[in-house]
């Protein structure tokens, strides 16, 4: 579903994403987990087509995100970590723009919205201008516009940031659904302990490389992913 | 602390006078050239006020009445300072988006609107000094002041935009204090705003009437003012060196400043972070209305005009001029071709002139020239959705053409019925004005995304400071102006106006065609790369 191939963005001398290479397949969530300013968001933003890398590429489903971002942006939906909205907008009117933009039809619309506002207890809030919504709200109408044209891959940077647990527990109620049709998941989280039950897969990248990837039961072994990502954080100080 | 938060409000004017940005490095070269710009349109204003003032210096220093005039600079300078700055201080001082950060940190938050009244005074500052230096340099061309005159002249200059500081900021809380409580806060503060502007250009239409007469009946008119205390103080502090004049115009000024500054210290928390409770809007689930990427684009746009007063006035003040201009040619089409043809103009001469002066109007539209760094931080949502930069940028100008065309349209329909021109003149007079109005949106365009701007808190900033917007007009103001000069000079001696208006026009075509392709190829693939 996704291929990242050997990827490297540099911000003048400093290599913010270093010849990473990761690869997940569909039905897999992967969890990305690193440090402050390891080259998560940079790489993410890469996948999403947002920023071009210096090398390598990323495909999508076969499709290279260089060179046809649109047909990759079509099957793939990204929700940051810190998503500003249209404050201009209302709630629904934010929605409609969204599923406008990805072609969605009004049956199927009208239906999802219905289903995820009131998932996510939103539903009362849709007429209010964006610009009213606490950061919870905006990270819920975020992940509802995210799941609106039904992506085939979603990648999302620290999606559970202001959510509160109910919400929190649905969203992962959804990325395992997602999952289980068949969908892919590519998310970067500081929360080991949700990565651990939640994430088939997990890398972890340091200082813009890519320390160690595997499914969770080969990168964590007997111990924890806590443990893990602190041994190997001692190892790389040393 | 009340250091680092004022440098960092005067580092934001340093870098918008000098054209920089927080995260782009520019050549020293570069940053001198945008400083001389800006100087060159302040120098500008300064001279258009040195002609006012120029009419009344001579008879008001043969009367004996010196203190008139500096009264009436005073006067002047603080009108200025008030227009310029009444709106920037409800946003600035009130609406700011850093407000809730700083107040989130251990910084007295008299602290935090001190740096921004300070800020806002070097605003006014500089505004003022366009007034009053002018005035200064005119009255010493024909007498001379004593050296306590020049001192209070000094230290009036540091106190009148105190007092204009206070004002604005005085309206900015009462326009703050009213928008809170309104739905629709954009509206509210247009309507207020429009309001404002007509009554500045009715003053300002009768603004040179009124310096003539004066310059007529100053002697009878310094006598009925003598009474109006703190203009007579200022201008008596000044002309005279009256020191006592001097001290009561200074400490009114400290007085209204440090009264303000308490009351509005008092209610700054309150102000910035009490959001009233207006009644939630209910929702309703209903059919959705459905449509296309283009379309969803383009209602973006419009959206985001509506929403924000200052984004609709500053860019959309050209169609509230052609519609008030064709209004007003209705009505006053009679004296209008009286005034032409005393001129000597005919139905012909008289339609180009109405195109020149249309595009001249175009000058001031600005809907593209702060679009992109109106993105924000809501950029990422463009960039990752399956859209290309073309299309974005293809809404941009939508929005442009379909707020300019109409009005546009109109305005040129009533000039094509009040002069009659022939048909080629017809032609020239519509293809000229519309064509350099979308010449302008193109530019408006590729000058910001030559300089995007996505790190502003107040947005203002992108929509009335930022270079782009000073570019655009500027090269407009150049394009309009430099062909209608040049053939006034020395042209109209060789050529005709219709082939001079055509080949003009031709130009304009292929400035908006290459402009148009530079956007299309180049300008998507910057909009890619953002």
């Amino acid at each position: 579903m996704l291929h990242i191939e050997n990827i490297t963005k540099r911000y003048g001398d400093k290599a913010a994403v270093d010849h990473l290479t990761l690869s997940i397949a569909p039905g897999e969530i992967c969890g990305f987990i690193g440090h402050n300013g390891a080259g998560k968001t940079t790489t993410i933003k890469i996948c999403c087509g947002i920023l071009q890398p210096d090398e390598g590429r990323v495909l999508v489903n076969g499709t290279c995100v260089q060179d046809d971002p649109i047909a990759c942006k079509r099957v793939i939906a990204y929700i940051p970590d810190n998503p500003d909205l249209y404050e201009y907008m209302s709630g629904i009117q934010y929605l409609n723009f969204i599923a406008d933009i990805f072609a969605v039809p009004k049956a199927e619309r009208e239906a999802r919205i219905r289903r995820y506002a009131d998932a996510f207890e939103l539903t009362g809030d849709l007429a209010q201008p964006v610009s009213a919504y606490s950061h919870g709200m905006k990270q819920k109408l975020a992940i509802i516009s995210a799941l609106l044209h039904d992506p085939k891959l979603i990648i999302m940077d620290e999606p559970f940031v202001g959510l509160d647990p109910k919400a929190a527990h649905l969203l992962k109620q959804l990325m395992r659904e997602h999952c289980d049709k068949g969908g892919a998941i590519f998310f970067s989280t500081h929360v080991l302990e949700v990565a651990e039950k939640l994430c088939d897969r997990v890398a972890i990248i340091r200082g813009g490389k890519l320390v160690t990837a595997g499914t969770m039961e080969e990168v964590r072994g007997d111990s924890s992913l806590e443990d893990v990502f602190l041994e190997l954080e001692e190892v790389a100080d040393v | 602390m009340f250091k680092a938060l004022l440098k960092s409000r005067l580092l934001a004017y340093a870098m918008w006078f000098t054209g920089g940005s927080r995260t782009k490095k520019r050549s020293k070269g570069r940053s001198i050239g945008f400083a001389l710009l800006m100087l060159y349109a302040f120098g500008c204003l300064a001279f258009l006020f040195g002609m006012y003032f120029s009419e009344l210096a001579g008879p008001f220093s043969a009367a004996g009445i010196g203190w008139f005039y500096f009264a009436l600079m005073g006067l002047a300078a603080f009108a200025v300072m008030f227009i310029f700055s009444a709106f920037m201080a409800k946003a600035q001082l009130f609406e700011a988006k850093d407000n809730e950060l700083l107040l989130s940190m251990p910084i007295p938050p008299r602290l935090i609107l001190a740096s921004r009244m300070v800020s806002l005074l070097v605003y006014n500052l500089i505004f003022g000094l366009l007034v009053i230096v002018p005035a200064l340099v005119v009255w010493l061309r024909v007498a001379p002041l004593p050296v306590m005159g020049v001192i209070a002249f000094l230290l009036v200059a540091l106190g009148l935009p105190l007092l204009a500081c206070a004002c604005s900021s005085l309206l900015g809380w009462l326009l703050a204090l009213i928008t809170a409580r309104v739905r629709r806060k954009s509206l509210v503060t247009t309507v207020f705003s429009l309001l404002f502007l007509a009554a500045y250009f009715y003053g300002y239409n009768k603004l040179m009437a009124v310096v003539q007469q004066l310059a007529v009946t100053g002697v009878q008119t310094a006598a009925q003012w003598r009474s109006a205390a703190p203009l007579y103080w200022l201008g008596d502090a000044i002309a005279n060196g009256n020191v006592l004049h001097l001290l009561l115009t200074v400490l009114l000024c400290l007085a209204v400043f440090a009264v303000v500054y308490a009351v509005l210290s008092a209610f700054f928390l309150r102000i910035t972070t009490t959001k009233h409770a207006l009644a939630k809007i209910e929702y309703r689930e209903k059919s959705l209305k459905v449509s296309g990427a283009r379309q969803a684009l383009l209602r973006r746009e419009w959206k985001r005009l509506l929403s924000s007063s200052v984004y609709l006035l500053n860019a959309g003040l050209t169609v509230v001029f052609l519609l008030a201009g064709a209004v007003a040619l209705v009505i006053f089409r009679k004296d209008v071709c009286a005034i032409l043809l005393e001129m000597g103009a005919n139905g012909n001469t008289s339609a180009l002139l109405a195109a020149a002066a249309a595009v001249f109007l175009c000058c001031m539209l600005l809907f593209t020239a702060p679009s992109v760094s109106l993105e924000g931080h809501s950029l990422w949502i463009v960039r990752s959705a399956p859209v290309t930069g073309w299309e974005v940028l293809q809404a941009k100008l939508r929005l442009h053409f379909t707020a300019t065309l109409p009005p546009m349209t109109l305005f040129l329909l009533v000039c094509l019925w009040v002069f009659r021109p022939t048909f080629v003149y017809g032609i020239l007079m519509f293809v000229l004005p519309l064509l350099f109005a979308w010449f302008m949106g193109n530019l408006g365009l590729i000058e910001n995304l030559r300089r995007p701007n996505f790190d502003w808190t107040d947005e203002s900033r992108p929509i009335k400071q930022d270079m782009p917007v000073m570019l655009t007009m500027l090269i407009g103001v150049l394009a309009a102006g430099a062909p209608t000069a040049l053939y006034f000079a020395l042209l109209y001696r060789y050529l005709a106006p219709l082939p001079y208006v055509s080949i003009c026009t031709l130009l304009v075509l292929a400035a908006t065609v290459a402009t148009y392709r530079w956007l299309k190829t180049r300008g998507a693939a910057i909009f890619d790369a953002l």
